[in-house]
């Protein structure tokens, strides 16, 4: 058969949906292949959105009309809001959900949508030069003007368990084969990552009166910005437990048995992120680590041992779980795997996450390198929109790391590539203070509105929080009163170490919900003023031409390795050089040094 | 291609011998031929030249190109050190066409021509676009060289808190970081604070005539304060340059004390006028000029109203002469400005008073700001719900101007230590 779309979106994990449903939203016709339907949006590593650096991420493809979020507060079983006690900036809301609950949620966006999904294997493009024409599978062909492609980690997937090796992307599914014939022939740079999974356990067998409940915050709270319109299910609570010196020795004794251990894996895992047999050997020194035992729904036995992902043998993962408390008769319903994947670099695509061999064809997800549903998703959204605006022939959009999350994702992989799996972390971000999850709706809504992806409902419930800020705001600064003699206004009290925001809430009589974010947003106003700072500074690198620089190997003072980086880059000025990767300040002051050099030679 | 230039590389004023040193892409022919040496030939030769009505034998160093300082073709004319030797060979390189060097020219063409061997961009960019060679034998890196390896030292210990903190914020659920408190951290930020500061008190911002010694005349009108000024200064002994005044009301000129350069400032006429609104100003500008001077030289004319001590001020009674009887000079020096009596003792007294017992230690502005911003970014209280993450945005701050010095950060770098020191990961 053949079929005819305006775009066409290939993997049908978190990125691939993101892709589709913006791309639906800005009005093409879109269709999603995938190896399985219904397993898509499923959550193939724990049931759990957000967390540090994470709720950032997926609150902004909320703001951006995403529908992850929304999909978490329908299936969200625990939330906890984390970094409480450090900040406004690094604030983070986690939630446990239900797995099932979610992925069902998410299909039925997608069908609500009237998204067409197709269940097949692409295996190689047709393409007229650079361009992608069609996605040829074994009986079928699609065409479309731009093509998005999530693989995930089924690009020449291999599972493994001990010393066993099997072909697939997660266990018990297939692997993507084909579509590494077609990028060798693109002469993309490929590399292997690894991740891994625990043993799932049967909740029937394990003991909960031994273990520490963890249960959820008392106060509600949501991951979408649209709020109390997507209903939670009944909350539950998590638990905890930690392994022992018994489990340890299990696992040193077998420890020539892992996938990981026998030189199975070339892959690289991320590293806060390891598996039992790292923890243990590389932190030889610590008797106990924590296990969080997750369910992975309400209406399911299946949990979740959070802490404990292995590529150990069957026998040793049965032996090993069974030695921690409260898991002493538990029966493993699916064993720990790792899973080996092969990557692009992410230094292949544009920021627009275009690749730069062919200008239709967008990657997003883990094929790029990262880890995470948010990272996925949020990748997913920021190339849906590109290849949407690529079908609609617009300017391309580019979210920027001073005002996103999306941004530095987007910057640090397309400008430095990954050495393992990706993962965001706050202290990514330079701009931290300014990047809060509670902003997520203001730092996005230009880019949402001029796009036309947003719909009225969350637009409005947006602005009547904007008014409400305002107000909270134009309160703050009639009010005044006396401080040490001097008259204030209470919006300059925010600024002050000596008077904290309750105090301030008091003084201008306001309890609305938004106070807290209108009070950082004052106090952290100068932050913004010294970023516009920063960014006056970039500019007047542009300016700084290096037109005349014909030869790095003359700057005196460059390393050997800085020259020919130059020399193979050639920025035009020094804005551009100090985008290229290993260029530090002070290599810019050799640089900028050189130029007076040159002008004080031209002189003479 | 560049000029010939020549500048005196000896101090000023009366010596066993003197240095001057010629440089230039090429050399006049005349010049070559009055010294009667081979241009390309490298060595020491005696010379004697003619030098108007008189000559001297003096010792001709040839370094031609690129073999020399400058990189260019460089001449060292040994002199005996008499300001008339000086004065009448500076003379005959003019007519020979050659002029005078500016200030750091030599050094800038050293630097222009890659003679100056220097790893740190930064002092190139200190010691050789703006200063003077005496300016860069007083600046850190080109003295010890040691100020990089303590700001890496303490860098070092900012990004260990940096990491400590870090780790509070990205990874505050795992159960590998141990939660520190905010008075922990604050004890820490206050002593890393400490030696910030102690650290910038050992060093000094250079800035432009920062090493120049400045000495204000003040007094009462009519005590002979312009009279005592010009006759410090008139002595055609080392008058080497005369700067404009920057202020209309305080006359400036620069002289060379022993080889010390010290620049004197008159603030006659600020207090003729008797209007007391001026009056005030004129007390203000010069009390301004007084305190931030090496010295302050009080004038006064009659030993009735002279105070003896006014502070670190140098007290002066001039016009010795109209007295009747002598006085003891005690806890000041006696002068007359008209008849030149006391006026060596004096200038021996003024240079003992602005030669600082020790050598400031230098650092270049930009760097002794950086230094300053840096260590502010340390002093932080201890309070507030976003103590944490304010303090993190601090510390990088912090080792972002540090680098702008010297050395490298990037928030990798802070990743990797996380994950080095801590079992991150469930």
């Amino acid at each position: 058969m053949k079929y005819i779309f305006d775009l066409i979106v290939i993997g049908g994990g978190h990125a691939g949906v993101e892709a589709a449903l913006v791309a639906k939203r800005s009005g093409l016709h879109v269709a999603l292949i995938t190896l399985d339907k219904t397993k898509t949006g499923r959550m193939s590593c724990n049931p759990a959105i957000g967390g540090i650096g994470k709720s950032h991420l997926a609150k902004e493809i909320d703001a951006l009309g995403g529908y992850m979020a929304e999909a978490t507060d329908l299936a969200g079983i625990q939330f906890r809001t984390l970094n409480k006690k450090k900040g406004p900036a690094v604030q983070a809301t986690r939630a446990q959900t239900d797995k099932n609950t979610y992925e069902k949620a998410i299909q039925k966006k997608l069908s609500k949508e009237e998204i067409e999904i197709f269940d097949d294997e692409i295996k190689d493009f047709g393409t007229n030069k650079a361009v992608i024409e069609k996605a040829i599978s074994k009986n079928n062909e699609y065409e479309a003007k731009a093509f998005v492609l999530t693989t995930g980690t089924f690009l020449n997937g291999t599972i493994l368990i001990g010393h066993t090796k099997q072909e697939g992307g997660r266990i018990d599914e297939k692997k993507a084969t084909g579509l590494e014939k077609f990028f060798e022939k693109q002469e993309l740079k490929l590399g292997r990552l690894k991740t891994g999974t625990p043993p799932r356990l049967s909740s029937q067998t394990i003991n909960y009166s031994l273990l520490e409940p963890q249960p959820g915050d008392e106060s509600e709270a949501y991951m979408s910005f649209l709020g109390p319109k997507n209903k939670h299910p009944r909350q539950t609570s998590c638990h905890i437990t930690q392994t022992n010196e018994n489990t340890h020795k299990i696992i040193e004794e077998n420890i020539k048995k892992s996938a990981m251990y026998s030189g199975l894996i070339s892959g690289v895992g991320p590293r806060y992120c390891p598996s039992i047999e790292d923890k243990i050997v590389r932190f030889s020194e610590k008797k106990h680590h924590q296990i969080f035992v997750e369910p992975e729904g309400l209406e399911t036995d299946w949990v979740y041992p959070n802490g404990v992902s292995t590529s150990l043998p069957k026998e040793v993962q049965e032996e090993y779980i069974r030695s921690i408390k409260g898991f002493e008769k538990a029966a493993i319903l699916q064993y720990g795997y790792a899973v080996e994947y092969d990557y692009i670099d992410p230094r292949n695509l544009h920021k627009t996450l275009a690749t730069k061999n062919n200008p239709n064809l967008f990657l997003a997800g883990q094929i790029n390198g990262t880890t995470g549903y948010e990272e996925a998703g949020a990748q997913g959204i920021v190339a849906g929109i590109n290849a949407s605006l690529y079908v609609k022939n617009e300017a391309p959009w580019t979210p920027q790391r001073q005002n996103s999350y999306m941004g530095v994702l987007v910057d640090d992989l397309t400008r430095l590539g990954v050495s393992e799996p990706y993962r965001m972390f706050t202290s990514r971000a330079e701009h931290r203070l300014l990047l809060r999850q509670d902003n997520a709706d203001e730092r996005m809504y230009q880019t949402a509105k001029k796009l036309n992806i947003i719909n009225k409902e969350r637009e409005d419930i947006f602005l009547t929080k904007q008014n409400e800020k305002e107000e909270i705001k134009k309160k703050l600064q009639e009010t005044k009163i006396m401080v040490s003699g001097v008259k204030k206004t209470t919006e300059e009290l925010c600024k002050r170490n000596d008077f904290t925001e309750e105090e301030i809430k008091k003084i201008t009589k306001q309890d609305g919900k938004n106070f807290t974010e209108v009070y950082f947003d004052i106090r952290y106003s100068g932050y913004i003023d010294k970023q516009q700072r920063e960014l006056e500074k970039m500019k007047n690198l542009e300016e700084h031409s290096l037109g005349l620089v014909f030869d790095y190997k003359e700057v005196i003072g460059l390393s050997g390795e800085l020259q020919e980086r130059l020399n193979i880059k050639k920025p035009k000025n020094l804005f551009e050089a100090s985008n290229i990767e290993g260029i530090t300040p002070a290599a810019l002051n050799v640089l900028s040094i050189h130029l007076k050099k040159i002008d004080a030679l031209r002189a003479v | 291609m560049s000029d010939c230039i020549f500048a005196l590389a000896t101090p000023v004023g009366r010596s066993a011998v003197a240095i001057v040193r010629v440089s230039g892409s090429v050399l006049p022919e005349k010049l070559v031929k009055a010294l009667s040496i081979k241009k390309e030939k490298r060595g020491v030769f005696i010379r004697r030249l003619s030098l108007g009505s008189f000559s001297d034998s003096c010792l001709v160093l040839n370094f031609p190109a690129p073999g020399s300082f400058t990189g260019e073709h460089l001449i060292e004319i040994h002199t005996h050190g008499s300001p008339a030797i000086v004065g009448e060979l500076f003379s005959f390189l003019e007519s020979l066409g050659l002029r005078e060097a500016d200030r750091g020219e030599f050094s800038k063409r050293a630097f222009l021509n890659e003679k100056m061997d220097l790893s740190s961009a930064e002092s190139i960019m200190s010691g050789v676009f703006a200063e003077s060679a005496e300016e860069l034998a007083a600046l850190e890196d080109f003295r010890s060289g040691s100020l990089g390896e303590k700001i890496r030292k303490l860098s070092k210990k900012i990004e260990s808190l940096l990491v400590e903190v870090e780790s509070q914020l990205d990874f505050s659920d795992e159960e590998g970081v141990v939660s520190v408190g905010a008075s922990g951290v604050s004890s820490e930020l206050s002593f890393l604070h400490g030696e910030a500061v102690s650290l910038i008190k050992s060093f000094s911002p250079l800035k432009k005539d920062s090493l120049k010694k400045r000495v204000v005349l003040s007094g009462e009108p009519n005590v002979g304060k312009s009279s005592l000024f010009n006759a410090l200064l008139d002595e055609r002994v080392a008058i080497v340059s005369q700067t404009p005044g920057t202020t209309r009301d305080i006359v400036r000129k620069a002289l060379f004390l022993s080889g010390v350069e010290v620049s004197f400032e008159d603030t006659a006429g600020v207090r003729d006028v008797g209007g007391s609104k001026i009056e005030a100003e004129g007390i203000k500008m010069a009390k301004e000029a007084a305190a931030s001077a090496s010295l302050c030289v009080e004038v006064f004319d009659d030993p009735l109203k002279m105070s003896r001590n006014i502070g670190s001020s140098l007290v002066v009674l001039n016009k010795i002469d109209l007295l009747n009887k002598a006085v003891s000079a005690d806890g000041f020096v006696a002068v007359s400005a008209k008849t030149g009596a006391g006026l060596q003792g004096l200038r021996n007294e003024i240079l003992k008073r602005v030669q600082s017992p020790v050598k400031e230690n230098l650092v270049s502005e930009r760097i002794y700001l950086r230094l300053e911003a840096a260590s502010s970014l340390l002093e932080q209280e201890s309070v507030g719900l976003d103590f944490f993450e304010t303090t993190a945005q601090n510390l990088r701050d912090c080792l972002k101007e540090l680098e702008g010095v010297y050395g490298v950060f990037d928030n990798e770098v802070v990743l990797d230590q996380i994950f080095n020191n801590f079992c991150i990961g469930k």
